[in-house]
C-alpha cells in the first residue's frame, strides 16, 4: 500500500500539471478543471493498482477526466445545444492572436462531446480509434463529431472571411 | 495561410493554463477524499456507496450548502435543508482573526451546547492551510482571499476545547472566522406511500434520494436506481470495476416518488458477458 501510495503521489507530481492543462482546454475555466482533475485522481486513487497495471495510467486518467467532464455537463445543463458566441473581447494588437482568440470563443460554445473530440485530437493528438475508445463510442460518431465541431467553427468564426480557410485534406 | 486545424492547435496552445503546482493538487485531492469519506460515514455499504455519495453530494449543491457567518448576533445560519440534511445554528457571535504561519485561535468560552465549530477559512497568500482535523486547503496566488481561497467546514468541538489551530507552512497568511455551533441533522420526509426521501446522513439512505436533474431541478431517485449491481465475488466484483462503465438515465421524482420531474445521469458498471 505504501508503494501504490508512493506512486500515485510521484505520478500526480509529474503529471498532475500536465492533467490540469488538458481539463483546462475542456472546460475554459481553472476552477472547474481543478475540479475536474481532483475528482479523477480521487476515483483513480482508490484502485491505484489495477491502473497502473494498465499500459497508459496517464490516458487511462485523460478518459475519466472526459467523462467527468461530460457527465458534468450533463448534470449541470439541461441541454447541449451550442451557444451564442459571446460579444467581440478586448482587441488584441494582432490579427493572428484575435483569430486564435476567435477559435478559442468558439471552442468554448460548442455541444461538449465536439469539444471533447476536438481537444482530444488537436490538443492531445490522439488518433481517432483511441478517442472512440475514451468515448466509448464507434470511430465513425467520432469522425462525424470532429466533423460537425469543425464545421460549426468555421461557419461561426470566419463566416466573413471563408475564403481564408481550407481543411488538411 | 492557416488552415483551421492549425488555428485550433495554435489557439490551444496560446489559452493553455499555466498550472499550479502539483503539490498542491495532491493536498486538495486528499482533502477531498477526506471530505467524502467524511460524508460517507454512516451511509449504505458496499457497491451503492460511491453512487449514494454522488446523489448525496448533488443533493448538497441543490441545497445552497450553508451560509457563511456574517453577524454578530448569534442565528440559525443554514437555509432550510433538504430533508435528512444538517442544520447549523450559531451559538455565540463570531470570531475573526488575521494570522501568518500556523497559528492557534482563541475563541474564548464555549456556550452551552455548542458542539461543534463552524469555520470560515481563507487564504491570503499562496500555501496550503491544514485545520484542526487535518482536512487541509491548497491555494495559489490566483486563490488568495478569493472565493476560491475559501474554505467553509464543520469542525468537531471536544468538551473544555476553547481553541482551534491553523497549521501552514512558512509565512503563508489567512484569515479565519470561527463561530460555536450546534449542528442538528433534520428527519427525512415520508411520503403517502410511507417512502422515506431526502439525503442520506450518518443514518443511512432514504427510499428516494435527493438530486439534481439535468433541467436543474432538485428531485428525488430512488435508491434502487443508484445502486451498483451487487456482484456475487470479489473478483467478479473487480472485473466490473475494471470494465466499462455505461451512462445510465435514471428517473427523478418529486417526493411523492411517481411524478417524474427529469433526469438523473450516473454510471453503472457494466457486467460482464
Amino acid at each position: 500500500v505504501g508503494e501504490q501510495q508512493a506512486d500515485f503521489e510521484a505520478f500526480v507530481a509529474s503529471r498532475g500539471a500536465a492533467l490540469l492543462r488538458f481539463a483546462f482546454m475542456l472546460t475554459h475555466d481553472r476552477g472547474r478543471a481543478e475540479d475536474l482533475v481532483q475528482e479523477a485522481l480521487v476515483k483513480v486513487h482508490r484502485r491505484w493498482g489495477r491502473v497502473v497495471a494498465a499500459e497508459q495510467p496517464e490516458a487511462y486518467v485523460r478518459g475519466i477526466v472526459t467523462h467527468e467532464f461530460l457527465s458534468w455537463r450533463r448534470r449541470c445543463s439541461s441541454g447541449e445545444t451550442p451557444g451564442v458566441i459571446p460579444s467581440k473581447p478586448v482587441q488584441d494588437p494582432s490579427a493572428a492572436v484575435d483569430e486564435r482568440d476567435a477559435v478559442w470563443r468558439a471552442l468554448a460554445v460548442l455541444p461538449p462531446r465536439q469539444r471533447a473530440v476536438l481537444v482530444l485530437r488537436f490538443y492531445e493528438d490522439m488518433p481517432d480509434a483511441q478517442i472512440a475508445s475514451v468515448l466509448e463510442c464507434a470511430v465513425g460518431t467520432v469522425a462525424s463529431l470532429a466533423s460537425r465541431g469543425l464545421a460549426t467553427l468555421r461557419a461561426q468564426s470566419w463566416a466573413d472571411r471563408p475564403d481564408t480557410l481550407r481543411t488538411e485534406p | 495561410m492557416s488552415t483551421l486545424e492549425d488555428l485550433i492547435r495554435d489557439s490551444m496552445r496560446l489559452h493553455e493554463l499555466h498550472a499550479p503546482n502539483p503539490s498542491g493538487l495532491l493536498s486538495a485531492v486528499a482533502s477531498r477524499e477526506q471530505a467524502r469519506r467524511r460524508r460517507l460515514q454512516g451511509a449504505a455499504a458496499g457497491g451503492a456507496v460511491a453512487v449514494v455519495a454522488s446523489a448525496f453530494l448533488a443533493a448538497n449543491m441543490a441545497a445552497g450548502g450553508q451560509q457563511h457567518p456574517g453577524g454578530a448576533t448569534p442565528s440559525v445560519t443554514a437555509a432550510t435543508p433538504l430533508p435528512g440534511g444538517d442544520v447549523v445554528s450559531h451559538l455565540a457571535a463570531p470570531v475573526t482573526v488575521n494570522r501568518t504561519g500556523s497559528a492557534v485561535v482563541e475563541i474564548g468560552a464555549a456556550p452551552a451546547g455548542a458542539d461543534h465549530l463552524d469555520i470560515e477559512l481563507t487564504c491570503l497568500s499562496a500555501g496550503t492551510f491544514t485545520v484542526a482535523d487535518g482536512a487541509s486547503m491548497s491555494c495559489s496566488t490566483a486563490d488568495a482571499a478569493s472565493d476560491t481561497g475559501t474554505m467553509t467546514y464543520e469542525l468537531h468541538l471536544d468538551p473544555g476545547q476553547h481553541t482551534t489551530t491553523i497549521t501552514t507552512a512558512g509565512e503563508s497568511r489567512w484569515r479565519l472566522t470561527v463561530t460555536y455551533s450546534t449542528v442538528r441533522t433534520t428527519a427525512w420526509g415520508v411520503n403517502k406511500a410511507g417512502q422515506t426521501f431526502g439525503v442520506a446522513n450518518a443514518n443511512g439512505t432514504p427510499t428516494l434520494v435527493a438530486v439534481d436533474a439535468t433541467n436543474g431541478k432538485t428531485g428525488y431517485a430512488y435508491a434502487r436506481d443508484l445502486d451498483q449491481p451487487q456482484a456475487a465475488n470479489p473478483s467478479e466484483a473487480l472485473a466490473w470495476q475494471n470494465g466499462p462503465q455505461k451512462e445510465i438515465d435514471v428517473p427523478v421524482y418529486t417526493s411523492d416518488g411517481k411524478t417524474v420531474i427529469g433526469t438523473f445521469v450516473t454510471h453503472r458498471a457494466a457486467p460482464p458477458k
